[in-house]
């Protein structure tokens, strides 16, 4: 996984290790071709808006239980904003203010299909979420 | 209120400036019970029970791994949508907005198998392709979607035959090239390594400024090929008849004031003015600096050639050898500098529409900005650590600002009645400020125009000398100097004063912008309006005559061609003055010779502000529609100036610009620029319509010389047209149709406004009821889990031996991989 922590692409993403772990088929971090041909592909240009949402939902799902809960949002704003940090209250309020958007029937996790919708209503999504080589 | 320092969001000093443009403000705000509307929350009449969330009970994980809605697949490869009779045919694509595809739990790659579809019936050849097509759209590994396709493949099919067969390989041939095209054209895309250079280092907000740059380029493109066809090139390979002219003498004095008679109209003019012209006096001396001059202002040897309006003659030009194709040239000066407007409009209109699309489908009712700025904020395309800090920076910059913003609101409405009183006043005040300050702006802009204009009169009278020759050309640049000193000044003050007005982050941008942007066009409409005061102050001539008893520019057209051809490469002279002579050693300064102080810093960092830049670039497109009447060769000169103002621009980028902390998103700014550049269209339309409507042309020059208006040109083409031509052309032109036409729009508008009010209700009642349906889920799946406890209690009691299956036997689903942890 170090190797390919060090390319370009991902030296300096926060998820960078996410996306090892979440393509790799030996689910340890290391990647075959084709596991890294699977990454690329993805985060290209051309793959369909669905694709990426799927594999977005598992980079953020750090947990593995199919569902974006508290833990998991929490994860994700820390690593996106790692030198700097929140107070505990800001996060607190920051959850709640995602969950309140995108939490549609209201059970305090975000399933995919909330997230899937939330995704498609984001503009900067599909520009944002793609590598180019 | 955050009140550890270390950690927390800063407080009240993140409203003030250095924030990024944070959401549309309180517009998302609501609270979380508002949201459910016109349903009351249930209190007292329903007993709610206290229901786990569902990361406590791991009974309840389980079991909600066999709802329906985790396993649930729809693409269309596969079998089972939501939507009851889903006919696989008709559907071309696969559906876009219908939710998951092969959603699969991690829990054991043999689930993957589960999903795919069932392929043992029989299926042709058209169905198998447009499946395999949609491979591509599984989130599964690529080794799946090979088995996938060779089952896919080796299934048996019936073989298409006849027409069906020709519009499947029709298509087929379609959509392959298609691809293979969009490829090739991405590889050979212009500036393609320094937009991923921009991108890597500074983000995608950035690119959308230069991306804005190279559309506008492909634009003028597009205008110029439009107008070389058309006009230029049929100016220079055909040919036309010799203006014939009888006169009696000539006048002696090139400045004569008396007044000639000529027996035929204004071909002698235009001789005689084509002979001042060639004849004026060259001053030899300083031969360089006077071709410059000549370049830049567009006098001299360039003003009788095909960059301006004068040069072109009204004539029916013919080929030289086949003297019976004739080419209308006045009339196609015309028509093809209309038609190019409009088709600038429709592509303007059609890049603004995309971007509006997609902000407004963000923006359907409930704005989600936090969701976007955590999910779509991250830009993977960063490649480098540094710039991943600051936008790691930017990132927490802007979600502080959205906090901040959310307790400004709060306090706004807690604010007292004197407060606010108060507030309203500071901004009415300042508000009367910044229109004192752009009408101060606008008058002197006037009167330098017209000082100029007048003194520049008598100097080219008087005797030259040295000092007078100066004295010359500082009148001619008199006006455009004042507007770039202005263009300085007035933002600088614009800025400082919103600071005192308290509004949020965002409205200050766009607020700022707004007024800039009053400025700079409104600067333009008052030079265009100072040379239209200038052109006929004369009193009405008899139209014989040709030199009136004022002076005034024998050809006014080319005059205002010059005067905008010059700003144009004014323009262009302060952006790289600007770059390499300011900002430039102002970077070296601050960052080498100053290193680590204060001072330093503050002078070398200078950030890279996409408003500024994008009104630059905005100008100079004004420019160049506002001149493009009276100088067909200004889309060329303006498409070599925007090459020139990119690498200024990437230049001023890469080396002077340190990291910007503001967060720029990409699909707003599109739209944002693009409906900055549509405003700007319709302002400089009106004085170019204006004069060919309503002014008369000059008698020595041009395609239309002679006419009462340009306009008219048409008019008499229009009367020599067929009846029935006339009749609807005539008729379109009459209140008879504009009125039903207009009424039509307004009910056509508001029918689709309803429409769009009838949709939004219906969202909001559907969410409502979702959250009720998960309420109701969640109700369920607790009291289910109870009961299995409670069973699993029961059972565990009676026997100590038994194990826990009796447990997975109770829920009655025999799939063992999900109960297992």
């Amino acid at each position: 996984m170090d190797k390919l922590l060090s390319l370009p692409e991902l030296r300096a993403n926060p998820f960078g290790e996410r996306m090892c772990l979440i393509f790799s088929s030996t689910k340890d971090g290391d990647c075959t071709f084709e596991d890294f041909l699977d990454m690329m592909s993805v985060f290209s240009e051309a793959a369909p808006k669905s694709v990426k949402a799927e594999y977005a939902f598992r980079i953020f799902d750090f947990d593995g239980d199919d569902y974006l809960g508290r833990s998991d949002l929490e994860e994700t704003i820390t690593k996106l904003v790692s030198p700097q940090r929140f107070s505990s209250e800001d996060m607190k309020a920051l959850v709640n203010r995602v969950l309140e958007e995108a939490d549609l029937d209201d059970d305090g996790m975000l399933a995919f299909a909330e997230f899937e919708h939330v995704i498609s209503k984001s503009p900067d999504f599909a520009n944002s979420f793609r590598i180019r080589l | 209120m955050s009140g550890d320092r270390n950690s927390g969001c800063r407080t009240s000093a993140a409203m003030s400036g250095s924030g990024g443009r944070g959401g549309s403000g309180g517009r998302g705000q609501k609270a979380g019970s508002a949201r459910r509307g016109g349903w009351e929350d249930a209190g007292v009449e329903f007993y709610r029970e206290a229901y786990p969330t569902s990361v406590d009970n791991i009974y309840d994980t389980r079991i909600t791994t066999l709802l329906p809605s985790k396993r649930h697949n729809v693409n269309s490869l596969g079998r089972g949508t939501v939507r009851r009779r889903a006919s696989q045919r008709s559907r071309r694509q696969p559906p876009t907005t219908t939710a998951t595809l092969v959603h699969t739990s991690r829990r054991g790659s043999d689930t993957y198998l589960e999903v795919l579809p069932d392929l043992t019936q029989g299926v042709d050849e058209e169905e198998t392709w447009e499946k395999l097509q949609q491979i591509r759209a599984h989130a599964v590994p690529i080794e799946e979607k090979r088995k996938l396709k060779q089952q896919l493949q080796s299934a048996p099919t019936l073989r298409t035959r006849g027409l069906a067969a020709f519009k499947l390989s029709r298509r087929k041939f379609f959509s392959q090239t298609k691809s293979r095209l969009r490829e090739m054209i991405s590889k050979i895309e212009l500036w393609h390594w320094s937009l991923r250079y921009v991108e890597g280092n500074f983000g995608t907000g950035l690119v959308a400024f230069f991306t804005f740059i190279k559309w506008l380029l492909y634009l003028n493109l597009f205008t110029c090929v439009l107008l070389g066809v058309f006009i230029l090139v049929p100016q220079i390979f055909l040919v036309h008849s010799k203006d014939s002219c009888i006169v009696d003498s000539w006048p002696n004095s090139v400045y004569d004031n008396e007044t000639f008679l000529y027996e035929n109209d204004t071909n002698c003019c235009t001789k005689y003015y084509n002979e001042i012209q060639s004849n004026s006096p060259k001053r030899d001396n300083y031969y360089l600096i006077q071709l410059v001059q000549d370049g830049v202002q567009g006098t001299g040897p360039l003003e009788l050639s095909y960059l301006f309006y004068g040069y072109y003659p009204r004539h029916i030009l013919v080929l030289e050898v086949a003297p019976e194709w004739k080419y209308n040239l006045p009339l196609a000066y015309l028509l093809v500098l209309v038609v190019t407007l409009i088709l600038s409009l429709v592509l303007m209109v059609r890049a603004a529409a995309r971007g509006l699309r997609e902000s407004l489908r963000s923006s359907e009712g409930q704005f989600y900005q936090y969701c976007n700025l955590i999910f779509g904020g991250w830009d993977y395309c960063i490649e480098n650590n540094k710039a991943a800090s600051i936008k790691k920076k930017a990132i927490y910059n802007e979600l502080c600002n959205h906090l901040e913003t959310e307790r400004y609101n709060e306090e706004k409405e807690q604010r007292t009645k004197k407060e606010r009183c108060r507030l309203y006043m500071v901004r009415l005040l300042v508000n009367m400020v910044v229109l004192a300050l752009l009408s101060v702006s606008f008058v002197a802009i006037y009167k330098s125009t017209i000082f100029a204009f007048d003194h520049l009169k008598d100097a080219k009278d008087s005797k030259e000398s040295e000092q007078d020759k100066l004295m010359i050309l500082l009148f001619e640049y008199l006006p455009s100097g004042v507007i770039v000193t202005l263009n300085i000044i007035i933002p600088y003050l614009l800025r400082a004063l919103v600071k005192l007005e308290h509004y949020t982050p965002n409205s200050i941008l766009v607020l700022t912008l707004i007024r800039t942007v009053f400025l700079r066009l409104a600067s333009l409409v008052i030079l265009l309006i100072s040379i239209y005061q200038s052109i006929p102050a004369c009193p009405d001539s008899k139209p014989s005559e040709c030199i009136d008893e004022c002076t005034r520019p024998w050809c006014w057209e080319t005059y205002v061609g010059q005067q905008l051809y010059k700003l144009t490469i004014l323009d262009l002279i302060i952006m790289f003055l600007t770059t390499f002579l300011v900002n430039f050693p102002l970077k070296c300064i601050g960052h080498k010779l100053m290193r680590g102080s204060q001072i330093g810093a503050a002078i070398g960092d200078i950030e890279f502000a996409i408003p500024k830049h994008v009104l630059d670039i905005v100008y100079g497109q004004t420019l160049c529609w506002l001149g493009m009447f009276y100088s067909p060769l200004l889309p060329a000169v303006t498409c070599i100036k925007l090459v020139l103002v990119f690498y200024i621009k990437y230049f001023d980028c890469k080396v002077n610009s340190s990291q910007s902390s503001q967060l720029y998103r990409t699909s707003r700014s599109n739209a944002l620029f693009i409906s900055i550049l549509l405003v700007s269209f319709i302002v400089t339309i009106i004085p170019v319509g204006y004069s060919i409507a309503e002014i008369k042309p000059s008698l020595a020059c041009g395609p239309f010389r002679g006419l009462d208006t340009i306009w008219s040109e048409m008019l008499a083409v229009i009367e020599e047209s067929p009846d029935w031509l006339k009749a609807v052309l005539l008729f379109l032109g009459t209140a008879g149709f504009a009125v039903p036409a207009i009424i039509f729009l307004i009910l056509a508008g508001y029918y689709y406004y309803a429409v769009a009010a009838a949709n939004k209700h219906m969202v909001s009642l559907l969410k409502n009821q979702l959250v009720l349906e998960g309420h109701d889920k969640q109700f369920l799946l607790s009291r289910l889990n109870h009961m299995i406890k409670m069973s699993a209690e029961e059972g565990g009691e009676n026997t100590s031996a038994r194990s826990s299956r009796p447990v997975e036997d109770e829920t009655g689903h025999s799939n063992d991989q999900t109960l297992e942890a």
